[in-house]
C-alpha cells in the first residue's frame, strides 16, 4: 500500500461506516419489555425503556403516583386521587378492576346526545359530558345523573405500559391495517380510522390510539384529558373545568415545577419511557402455546388482534410537529395484539366521543399485551373466562369467532395457553 | 506526509466524516421524516352493523328450530318441552341488534352434562338471577367476581340463539348462543323493553324485546342489560 493511496482508503472507510452506522439505526429491533415499575412508594426497581434515564423515569414515576388534594385543584369532581390508584395491576400503569360509568341518552333519529349532569340540588349542571364522575370535594358538586339518561356503559381502566412505542406508530399504518382488513375477512371485518386532535399542536389531527373509543392521539393529549376528567385538574391543554362549584384554585392547576415541567409534561415523559408488557416466557415456550399462537393466526384473531407492528424510524415528528420520535422509540418492533381501530363486535357501549356517531357501538380493539394479568375480562369487565370472553365477540367478528367455535377442544386449549402467556 | 497521517490526526478525520456523513443523511430529505397527513373521511358503520329493525321473517317453524338448536348445540342439549304443539319457543331481538333471536327452554341431554358444562363449550353460561347490572347514579364501579355457572343434571334452561344479519338465527353464521339459568319458565311471549317500567329504570345501553314468562308461578320477563341475561319480576 503507498502512502498515496492512504487517504483514499480512508474516505471509503469513513463512508461505509457510515453507512454501516445509519443502517443499524434504521434496522427494526425488539422493544424492551418489562414489568419494570414496581408499586415502591420509593420508585425503587423503576427500569425505564431508555427514553429517560432511570434516575427521570422514578421521579416521574413519583409525579404519577402523586395523591392530589383540594389545595393543588382536585376536584371540584373527579374518580381518583392519583393515577396510580387505577393504573395499578400488577404494577405503575397498568391496569385494574376499576371501571368508570359513561352516560347519555339518544335523539328521535337515534344519534347519541352527550348529557347535562345535574349538581347542587339541579341549580347547577356539567353539560355535554359523558363521564359522570363519582367523586366531589364537596356535597354540592356530587353528581347526580338524570333518568332521562338511558345509555350507561361500564369502561375498564387502560393499561399505559409501553404507550410510548404506540404513540410511535405512523397514523399511515394504522390506516393500512385497516385497508387490508375487508380483503382478510371476506369483508366483514372494517376497522374505523379516526383522527382526533392533538392538543398540544393547536389545528393538527392524528390517528386516535388512546382510550376506549380511540379518543386521544398523543400522550400529552392523553396526560391532559385524565387529568382534568378522572382527578379535576386542569392544565394548559385542559384548561376548563367542568363545574366552578366549590373551587377554588385559578385555572390552570397544573403548575411547571422547577424543570419547568407540568404534571402533565411527568406523565406523559413517564408513558413515554414505560417498557412493554412482557410474555410469559416460560409459558410462552411450551408446546402448547406456541401451537396456540398459530391457531391464533389461523383462525384470523390476529386481523384486529394484530401480533406486531413497527414504530416509525427515529427522528420521524409526529404529533403535529409537536414530538420527534427518539431512538428509544424509534424503529422498535412491538407486539400489542391490537389494530387500535374501532371495530363492532357486538359489545358497543352506544357511546359517541370524538369517531361521530357511527362509532356508538364501536370500541378499541383491545390490546392482549399483559393481558395474562387480569381475569375480569372484556371493557366492562364482565367476562369471567377467556371462553367466554371470546365467545362474547359478535358483529365483524362473527366469522372469526365460529372458526374458534370449530376448534377441537384440545385446539382451544392451546389457543386459551397462548392468551395466557401474553 | 508521514506526519499529517498519523494515527490521532487519522482517528480524528475518520470521526469528522462519520458526523459529517451522518448530519447529510438527516438533512438530505427532512419531509421523509414526517409523518405524513392523512385526509380521511366520516367513519362509516361497521360491516356487521345494522341501523334498520330486523325485517319480517317467516314464520319460524318446528324444523327451523330444531334445525337451529343441532346447529349450535349439537346433541348436548334437548328441548324440555315437546309436546303435541311441538317445542315451545319465542323469537325476537332479544339482545338489540337488529336481527332475529330463538329462545326456547332446553335441559342437558342423557349423559351430556359433562360437554355441556365444559369450560370450552360454544356457549355462555350465566345465572339470570346473578347477573350484574350498573347501579345508577355511580361511575367508579368494581363489578362483582362471579363463578361460572353450573347447569344440573336434568335442569331446565333458557337457550337463546343471537341472530346474525337480515337472516337472524336461520343465518348459517348464526351461532354465538347463552344458556341461562334460573330463567326457563311458562313463554308469554315477547315486548319491547321499553314497555318496562324497572327496565326503563335501569338505564340499559340498547332497546331490545324481553321475554315475558311465568317462573315458579310468579310473572316476570327475562331481558338482556348489554351484557348478560337478567330476571326480573314483572310490577305488581
Amino acid at each position: 500500500m503507498t502512502r498515496r493511496k492512504l487517504p483514499l482508503l480512508l474516505c471509503i472507510a469513513t463512508l461505509a461506516a457510515a453507512c454501516a452506522i445509519v443502517g443499524i439505526a434504521q434496522t427494526a429491533t425488539p422493544a424492551p419489555a418489562a414489568f419494570a415499575t414496581p408499586l415502591n412508594n420509593d420508585q425503587s426497581g423503576a427500569v425505564s425503556n431508555g427514553f429517560t434515564t432511570n434516575a427521570t423515569f422514578s421521579a416521574d414515576e413519583a409525579v404519577f403516583m402523586e395523591e392530589e388534594d383540594i389545595a393543588v385543584g382536585l376536584g371540584p369532581v373527579y374518580n381518583a386521587r392519583s393515577c396510580v390508584d387505577c393504573h395499578a395491576q400488577p404494577n405503575v400503569g397498568s391496569t385494574s378492576q376499576v371501571t368508570e360509568l359513561r352516560v347519555g341518552h339518544t335523539d328521535a333519529a337515534g344519534n347519541f346526545v352527550n348529557p347535562t349532569l345535574t349538581i347542587n340540588d339541579g341549580a347547577n349542571s356539567i353539560p355535554n359530558r359523558s363521564l359522570a364522575n363519582d367523586r366531589a370535594i364537596c356535597a354540592q358538586a356530587s353528581v347526580n345523573i338524570p333518568g332521562a339518561e338511558s345509555v350507561r356503559a361500564l369502561r375498564a381502566t387502560t393499561s399505559i405500559l409501553g404507550d410510548g412505542f404506540v404513540e410511535a406508530i405512523d397514523s399511515n399504518t394504522l390506516l393500512s391495517i385497516a385497508n387490508a382488513q375487508p380483503g382478510q375477512s371476506g369483508g366483514q371485518i372494517a376497522g374505523t380510522f379516526i383522527q382526533v386532535p392533538v392538543l398540544e399542536a393547536p389545528g393538527q389531527v392524528r390517528a386516535g390510539r388512546f382510550g376506549w373509543k380511540n379518543q386521544q392521539a398523543s400522550l400529552l393529549s392523553f396526560s391532559a384529558d385524565a387529568y382534568v376528567n378522572e382527578q379535576g385538574v386542569t392544565s394548559r391543554l385542559q384548561p376548563t373545568e367542568s363545574t366552578t362549584l366549590c373551587d377554588t384554585v385559578a385555572d390552570p392547576e397544573d403548575h411547571n415545577d422547577a424543570a419547568g415541567l407540568a404534571d402533565i409534561d411527568h406523565f406523559a415523559r413517564f408513558m413515554r419511557a414505560t417498557q412493554a408488557p412482557p410474555v410469559d416466557a416460560t409459558l410462552a415456550a411450551t408446546a402448547d402455546a406456541k401451537a396456540g399462537a398459530t391457531l391464533f393466526n389461523q383462525i384470523g384473531c390476529n386481523i384486529c388482534h394484530v401480533t406486531s407492528i413497527t414504530t416509525s424510524p427515529a427522528g420521524t415528528v409526529i404529533n403535529g410537529g409537536a414530538f420527534t420520535v427518539p431512538a428509544a422509540l424509534g424503529s422498535k418492533i412491538i407486539h400489542p395484539y391490537s389494530d387500535f381501530l374501532l371495530h363492532n363486535v357486538g359489545t358497543g357501549d352506544g357511546i359517541v366521543q370524538n369517531g361521530g356517531q357511527a362509532t356508538a357501538n364501536q370500541m378499541r380493539t383491545m390490546p392482549l399485551w399483559g393481558g395474562r394479568t387480569r381475569d375480569r375480562l372484556m371493557h366492562d369487565l364482565l367476562s369471567f373466562t377467556r371462553n367466554d370472553a371470546i365467545l362474547r365477540h359478535a358483529g365483524e367478528a362473527t366469522g372469526v369467532i365460529n372458526n374458534y367455535r370449530a376448534l377441537s377442544t384440545t385446539q382451544k386449549n392451546q389457543l386459551i395457553t397462548f392468551l395466557q402467556s401474553l | 506526509m508521514s506526519r499529517i497521517f498519523s494515527f490521532p490526526v487519522l482517528s480524528a478525520f475518520s470521526m469528522a466524516g462519520i458526523f459529517l456523513v451522518l448530519q447529510a443523511c438527516r438533512a438530505s430529505n427532512p419531509n421523509a421524516r414526517l409523518e405524513k397527513p392523512i385526509s380521511s373521511g366520516t367513519p362509516q358503520p361497521s360491516p356487521a352493523a345494522s341501523s334498520t329493525p330486523a325485517p319480517r321473517l317467516p314464520p319460524p317453524t318446528q324444523s327451523d328450530v330444531k334445525a337451529a338448536l343441532h346447529r349450535v348445540f349439537g346433541d348436548d342439549f334437548t328441548p324440555s318441552f315437546a309436546g303435541a304443539k311441538g317445542i315451545q319457543f319465542v323469537v325476537g331481538d332479544f339482545n338489540g341488534d337488529q336481527s332475529e333471536d330463538p329462545a326456547l327452554t332446553v335441559r342437558p341431554a342423557a349423559g351430556k352434562l359433562k360437554e355441556v358444562n365444559d369450560e370450552l363449550a360454544n356457549w355462555i353460561i350465566q345465572d339470570a338471577d346473578k347477573a350484574f347490572i350498573p347501579p345508577s347514579g355511580k361511575a367508579v364501579v368494581t363489578p362483582p367476581k362471579q363463578e361460572r355457572p353450573r347447569v344440573e343434571s336434568g335442569e331446565s334452561v333458557l337457550a337463546i340463539i343471537h341472530g346474525v344479519g337480515p337472516l337472524g338465527w336461520r343465518n348459517p353464521e348464526a351461532r354465538q348462543a347463552y344458556i341461562v339459568k334460573h330463567a326457563a319458565a311458562t313463554f308469554e311471549g315477547i315486548a319491547p323493553s321499553i314497555s318496562q317500567k324497572a327496565i326503563r329504570a335501569m338505564h340499559l345501553p340498547v332497546e331490545t324485546d324481553i321475554i315475558k314468562e311465568i317462573r315458579n308461578n310468579r310473572k316476570g320477563f327475562v331481558f338482556w342489560t348489554g351484557g348478560v341475561y337478567a330476571w326480573h319480576p314483572s310490577a305488581g
